[in-house]
């Protein structure tokens, strides 16, 4: 049985889409745009996601999840790298926490790991890593949805068309959901 | 409180104490101030917020009197909100909600907890604790909205201090 760590990764991949459904909305120069008030820039918030990802789950049930090779604070520097090189980035965070679910089984929820030095269980640690992912995917599609403008694209429910989504209710299924954002641009595919 | 759902109750704790920290100090109308390139104001998104948490305990079979439900209603985006709640009846109503939520996520037994929701989201875990799972979920993906938002309104960044407890 296997159906936590499944709807645990399909929650993980419907927030990934939307983050990328706003990245690709985005040109080159604009990922490194900082919010007003000296927001991050999308591509900061990438960057910090990806490597949170890759700290947390490198060796996720054997080692902290706070890995002495971080270097937290850099990952909010302002920065400019190519959109393919940022892309890159991504995924590769993206990678090792797919890595470490696809040898997960609901088994392991009752396992100990830590997080700076602090226990929690598995099944704490993975929600905690996603209501994290949410938030800062949130400000991703918030800032992207800043700088398109009127020509900005809905990842889910455009304003005054509740009722026609509700008549479509599947494309709320995290693999259905996904598949429905659009990603101009990069095309980056989950 | 069954395994499953404790730590999805332990976020939605960790959340109600976040957006109101969002909130402090912010005036009513910084609270409906709409940012450059459109998107939503921190009052719409707390509003919507709290209305959520209305509509899952209302789903968990323990509803709760809305008291946003009247400046909602009829609102499909908000442009259509013609009057707004102010910063103290959104608080009052998310400190309500909250309270209410997690009785109801504290009352609600295995089998409910895996029975087939019966509402509009079919989700890749189609029983009660999915519908939990999600609206933890878009709870955190907004609230890094209205946290995002509070500095670009030239405001501290949101504090993870805990109510009850001195922050430093």
């Amino acid at each position: 049985m296997n159906s936590i760590v499944s709807s645990v990764r399909a929650e993980y991949l419907r927030y990934k889409a939307l983050a990328e459904g706003g990245v690709g909305q985005l040109s080159d120069a604009e990922l490194f745009v900082s919010g007003p008030g000296g927001g991050n820039s999308v591509a900061v918030i990438c960057w910090h996601v990806a490597d949170n990802l890759r700290s947390r789950f490198t060796d996720f049930l054997t080692s902290d999840g706070e890995k002495p090779w971080r270097k937290r604070d850099e990952e909010f520097h302002a920065r400019t790298v190519s959109r393919s090189d940022l892309l890159a980035h991504w995924e590769r965070g993206w990678a090792v926490l797919m890595e470490t679910l696809s040898g997960l089984t609901d088994d392991d929820l009752g396992r100990t790991v830590t997080i700076r030095g602090q226990p929690l269980l598995v099944s704490e640690a993975l929600h905690r890593s996603l209501a994290h992912i949410s938030y800062h995917v949130g400000q991703i599609v918030y800032v992207a949805r800043g700088l398109r403008g009127d020509g900005w694209r809905f990842l889910s429910i455009p304003p005054g068309q509740s009722e026609q989504y509700n008549a479509q209710p599947n494309r709320e299924k995290p693999a259905a959901h996904a598949a429905g954002i659009p990603r101009a641009g990069g095309g980056h595919q989950v | 409180m069954d395994q499953r759902v404790a730590p999805f109750a332990s976020m939605f704790g960790l959340n109600t104490d976040l957006l109101l920290n969002c909130l402090q100090g912010l005036s009513e109308s910084e609270a409906r101030q709409c940012l450059p390139g459109g998107g939503n104001s921190m009052a719409f998104l707390a509003a919507h917020l709290a209305d959520s948490r209305y509509f899952l305990v209302e789903r968990l079979g323990n509803p709760l009197s809305n008291p946003l439900a009247r400046y909602l209603a009829q609102a499909r985006s908000i442009s259509d909100i013609r009057e707004w709640p102010t910063l103290d009846e959104i608080r009052s109503a998310w400190l309500a909600v909250s309270a209410h939520l997690q009785d109801a996520l504290a009352a609600l037994s295995a089998a409910q907890l895996s029975e087939p929701n019966v509402h509009r989201f079919p989700l890749g875990d189609s029983s009660r604790l999915g519908l939990i799972v999600f609206l933890a979920q878009h709870d955190s993906y907004h609230l890094g909205q209205v946290a995002f938002l509070r500095r670009q309104l030239g405001k501290p960044a949101m504090s993870y201090a805990r109510r009850g407890q001195s922050s430093e």
